[in-house]
């Protein structure tokens, strides 16, 4: 009875089976993503993350009323922290905070679902592309490499970016197989909605648009397709007008400086940097697999799509050399590329499972290795987000904020930027740079005189406060400055607050 | 039997094999990188007991070495216990008397096995008529990165990873071809790999069991002479060996001491280390499209062999489940079971690429192995330069003069001595540590009082040397102790000794 069941129900391919899966699939890499929710936000590019915490929180008490007029004045000052993409998400949590109060978890909930949600468009645009069983494979691997488990619950746009990169890859593959207006404009929509997320998306999605445009519909046909021409609109439309604006009103220009090193192009250490970063964050297996794969897919209904995605991140990485593999978010579209690249080889490997491995045991022996599949990178995850513990980081950083009071005039060598002094301190500080600050610069070939530097930075400063002391140790011709000339104000293991007001002697 | 009549890579067999000259040009090059610096990289202690011995067997008929050096060698090794009859060992100590004793002969040794285990899988690979399989398994074997390591270390493990795969190359090999050359063959690669390092009777009991099996009747499998023949074949040189070393010598059996620990069978923490040791260092994802690739052998005997050599190794994790989780090498027989178990999945690749009419994807499948192997080797280099040894002899030799090699010592060291031994011709007995402190108490072994112990091992000594900073800082008591009742009468960089003299 009970092999009657499996062989009849569980394993033949019923709609129910697989949309079971999938639910069980997204619900499990949505709860996996809740491990250790409360935990500060600093075990992925906390600088990016404390950076949106900061604006959210200055929008927040915008609308509130009951706060002390300083600690108002406060969140709205430090909650300008500079414009880089539009603060999507960050509106979206602060207007959660209306309703539930300030919490930093609710921006990893909204990470974690937009990511999820990516997943069942994935499964959607790859059950299109190969086959039920190679989404279900492709959906997983999305789901559950630790990297993505880790970096797809941050407050940071990019999980929505990725999401919506892969609805609108699902939107332009749809429209390439129907032409209808529909996807078009579905298509137009998704992807001017990612690239208004974070232009970043424009290399991946415009990849997947040219792919298709050049490789499965012809240029001649595409030039004369309304539809076409809609897609391309949508698509620019919406980060168009914000970045016109942004350079216009908000100062968006420095957003584009210290971004682009071509001369990184000729050093082969970058290549390999590159593809150690891919190996670390993604797996090389992984990787290898899915450009193999491009070469299994269909050559004209499948492969323009994937070749256009794996040249958008090709170019990607060219434009963005240094960050590609500083900032490992950077790779985060490239896991959906790899999870439907991947797809071709999976389709061949199910048909070749179907027809040589007939019967119940196989089945189950397949599931069974799937199962432990998933369980060894969920474990990892797991214990990757238990064992960081950062909840012993806003009462330290309170600490601080109250011995400098709240007020202006502090300059700082501190974690993230000043993030955390200024999130959980509330005290707003300049930045010192950091010896990876100062190497950035000498890349692209700017000269810093640190003595100018530090009197130009300290002018007007009340207080220097140091808690990276690895990092001053970097430095020690400012060491030596600080020690010499300023008296310390206050000082702990952990922290050092210098007094700038009252110099010992003239530096 | 698999298909012979599918499409090839290159149209040109030259090609094939080009590229798989290539891989093991590569892979030869990479292991011969940065040769001549020392082994410390890899289970140190288990490499220097092999250089003891092979130096042992060298000096020991070399007539123009000092008398008190050539002394010291010979005793070194014999102080070493018998594990695996020294196979490593005395193929290094006679290339020693051919060139001259370096330090990296164990090396090249080890690193021409694993090569050669390799071309097993190969073999293999066309047996199974999945050649364009068997090019990416051959690559996952010569580069996958912890294997790199392993393969070049001085120790049994390489030769018997090796033998391994030449073993199920060979089974199988019988199993097709049902002849008594091969059933013999078969026999003798698989004692031998079981000679070597008898731990590989695990896997390879359980892939010919699996093979066997596959066959289906049993009464067909009993009453088979060539059966019994290969079991036979397979088990008499280990039995000899045994015998040797149980009854003749006598001292094998101390090998079986703090081995076993049942106890940790039922810890559930044991198993999630377990599978990500062995995830870890098969890499994930080769080890699930291996595990996968089984279920695509079109028929049973290569699935049987697979499936039983896995089963073997889960057999093994339980019968050395502390060593399983905490020496890694204990899971090198698992490369070449990965390996073999990919090249159905690779095989379906490669071929599905070969069908293609243009030469743009033979071309990019080519570029993508040499990029990804090329990959693997810059970050063996990467490893190999960022981690030298070399300075450390002139430690060892010094802090050997200072010890003065007529001195009987006892130590305190992080790697039992072997280092001291090996460059400052110095040897004592091993005051414990920490790490063997915890096994014996894992092992239910009660400790006794600190001054019983302490008088017991200090007994006619000299001197008491620490060279670990770690076990000198973790151990107070004796820190205190020594430092209460003898003269410290040298102290260096990173190392104390003590007069116990009274």
């Amino acid at each position: 009875m009970k092999k009657l069941f499996f062989r009849y129900f569980v394993f033949r391919e019923r709609p129910w089976v697989w949309k079971g899966s999938l639910i069980l699939a997204l619900l499990t890499g949505f709860g996996l993503r809740m491990i250790n929710l409360t935990n500060p936000p600093l075990d992925f590019a906390p600088t990016r993350q404390l950076f949106s915490a900061l604006k959210a929180r200055g929008l927040y008490y915008q609308y509130v009323t009951n706060a002390p007029a300083w600690q108002r004045d406060a969140a709205i000052s430090l909650g300008v922290t500079g414009t880089i993409e539009p603060p999507v998400l960050e509106t979206i949590v602060s207007q959660t905070y209306r309703l539930t109060g300030e919490h930093l978890w609710i921006a990893r909930v909204y990470s974690s679902l937009f990511w999820v949600l990516g997943g069942l468009a994935l499964f959607l645009l790859i059950r299109e592309l190969a086959s039920t069983s190679a989404a279900m494979i492709g959906t997983l691997f999305y789901l559950f490499v630790p990297f993505g488990v880790i970096a797809s619950r941050t407050f940071m746009p990019d999980p929505l970016m990725v999401a919506l990169i892969i609805f609108a890859l699902w939107a332009l593959f749809r429209w390439q197989n129907t032409a209808s207006w529909k996807w078009a404009i579905l298509f137009g929509i998704f992807a001017g909605a990612a690239l208004f997320v974070k232009n970043l998306s424009v290399f991946i999605i415009v990849g997947g648009f040219a792919g298709v445009i050049f490789g499965a519909r012809g240029l001649k046909r595409s030039i004369r397709d309304p539809q076409a021409w809609v897609m391309a609109l949508l698509l620019v439309l919406p980060v168009g007008i914000y970045t016109l604006y942004g350079m216009l009103k908000l100062d968006m220009t420095g957003q584009f400086a210290l971004r682009f090193f071509p001369t990184m192009w000729i050093d082969p250490a970058f290549y390999f940097r590159w593809a150690y970063t891919v190996n670390w964050n993604i797996g090389m297996g992984a990787s290898l697999l899915a450009a193999l794969s491009v070469f299994l897919a269909d050559p004209r209904r499948e492969r323009p799509l994937l070749i256009g995605l794996w040249i958008g991140y090709l170019v990607f990485g060219m434009t963005f050399p240094y960050h590609f593999f500083t900032h490992d978010y950077y790779q985060l579209p490239f896991i959906p590329v790899v999870a439907v690249s991947m797809a071709p080889a999976f389709r061949l490997f199910f048909e070749c499972f179907f027809e040589r491995s007939p019967g119940l045991f196989p089945r189950l022996v397949l599931v069974g290795v799937v199962l432990v599949g998933l369980a060894v990178p969920s474990w990892y995850a797991r214990g990757q987000m238990v064992n960081s513990d950062y909840q012993n980081e806003p009462s330290f950083w309170a600490e601080i904020g109250d011995k400098l009071g709240h007020g202006p005039g502090v300059i700082g060598l501190t974690q993230d930027y000043g993030y955390r002094l200024a999130y959980w301190g509330w005290q707003g500080s300049a930045a010192w740079f950091t010896s990876a600050d100062f190497g950035v610069r000498y890349l692209a070939g700017q000269d810093v005189n640190i003595m100018e530097k530090f009197t130009e930075d300290t002018a007007g400063k009340q207080y220097f406060v140091v808690t990276m002391f690895g990092e001053l140790d970097n430095q020690p011709v400012v060491k030596d400055l600080l020690y010499t000339h300023y008296p310390i104000f206050a000082q702990t293991d952990e922290y050092v607050i210098f007094d700038l007001q009252h110099p010992l002697s003239q530096p | 039997m698999e298909n012979r009549d599918s499409p090839k890579l290159f149209s040109k067999p030259w090609l094939t094999v080009a590229l798989v000259a290539v891989l093991f040009i590569g892979a030869l090059g990479i292991r011969l990188y940065d040769l001549t610096d020392l082994p410390n990289d890899f289970y140190l202690v288990r490499q220097y007991r092999s250089l003891l011995i092979a130096r042992g067997m060298y000096y020991a008929h070399l007539p123009t070495a000092p008398e008190w050096q050539r002394d010291i060698a010979v005793a070194q090794w014999k102080a070493q216990g018998l594990i695996e009859p020294p196979i490593m060992e005395s193929l290094a100590a006679l290339t020693y008397h051919i060139i001259g004793e370096h330090i990296w002969v164990g090396r090249v040794f080890a690193s021409l096995f694993w090569l050669a285990g390799g071309l097993a899988i190969w073999l293999l690979s066309k047996e199974l008529f999945m050649r364009e399989g068997g090019i990416i398994a051959l690559a996952y074997f010569l580069f996958l990165p912890f294997g790199m390591t392993a393969s070049w270390a001085f120790m049994p493990d390489s030769l018997m990873t090796a033998l391994i795969a030449w073993s199920l190359w060979a089974l199988y090999l019988w199993e097709k071809r049902r002849t008594w050359k091969t059933a013999i063959l078969a026999g003798i690669l698989t004692g031998l790999a079981i000679l070597v390092k008898s731990v590989a009777v695990f896997p390879l009991l359980g892939a010919a069991v699996g093979l066997v099996l596959s066959r289906g009747s049993l009464k067909r499998i009993l009453v088979d002479k060539q059966t019994w023949a290969v079991a036979a074949i397979t088990a008499i040189p280990t039995v000899i060996y045994y015998f040797y070393g149980l009854i003749i010598v006598g001292t094998l059996g101390g090998q079986f001491a703090l081995r076993f620990f049942p106890a940790l069978l039922k810890d559930p923490s044991f198993y999630g280390r377990w599978l990500f040791t062995a995830a870890g260092i098969s890499t994930f994802a080769a080890m699930f499209l291996s595990l996968a690739g089984i279920l695509l052998f079109r028929i049973n005997a290569p699935r049987f062999l697979i499936v039983g050599a896995w089963l073997g190794y889960i057999v093994f994790g339980f019968a050395f489940p502390y060593h399983f989780i905490t020496h890694e090498y204990y899971h090198l027989p698992l490369i070449p079971i990965v390996a073999v178990g990919l090249i159905p999945v690779a095989d379906l690749l490669v071929r599905q690429v070969a069908l293609q009419k243009s030469w743009l994807p033979r071309a990019m499948f080519a570029g993508l192995l040499l990029f990804g192997v090329t990959m693997k080797i810059w970050e063996a280099r990467n490893y190999m330069v960022s981690n030298q040894y070399r300075h450390e002899i002139a430690y060892w030799k010094e802090l050997g003069q200072r010890i003065g090699y007529d001195k009987n010592i006892i130590e305190l060291s992080g790697d039992y001595g072997c280092r001291l031994a090996y460059f400052g011709w110095v040897s004592g007995s091993e005051w414990s540590s920490n790490a063997d402190e915890a096994l014996r108490a894992l092992a239910g072994q009660t400790k006794s009082d600190f001054a019983t112990t302490f008088a017991e091992k200090i007994s006619g000594k000299d001197l008491f040397v620490v060279t670990s900073p770690p076990e000198w800082e973790n151990q107070p008591e004796l820190r205190e102790y020594l430092t209460a009742h003898y003269p410290l009468i040298d102290q260096g960089d990173g190392y104390w000794i003590f007069d116990l003299r009274p």
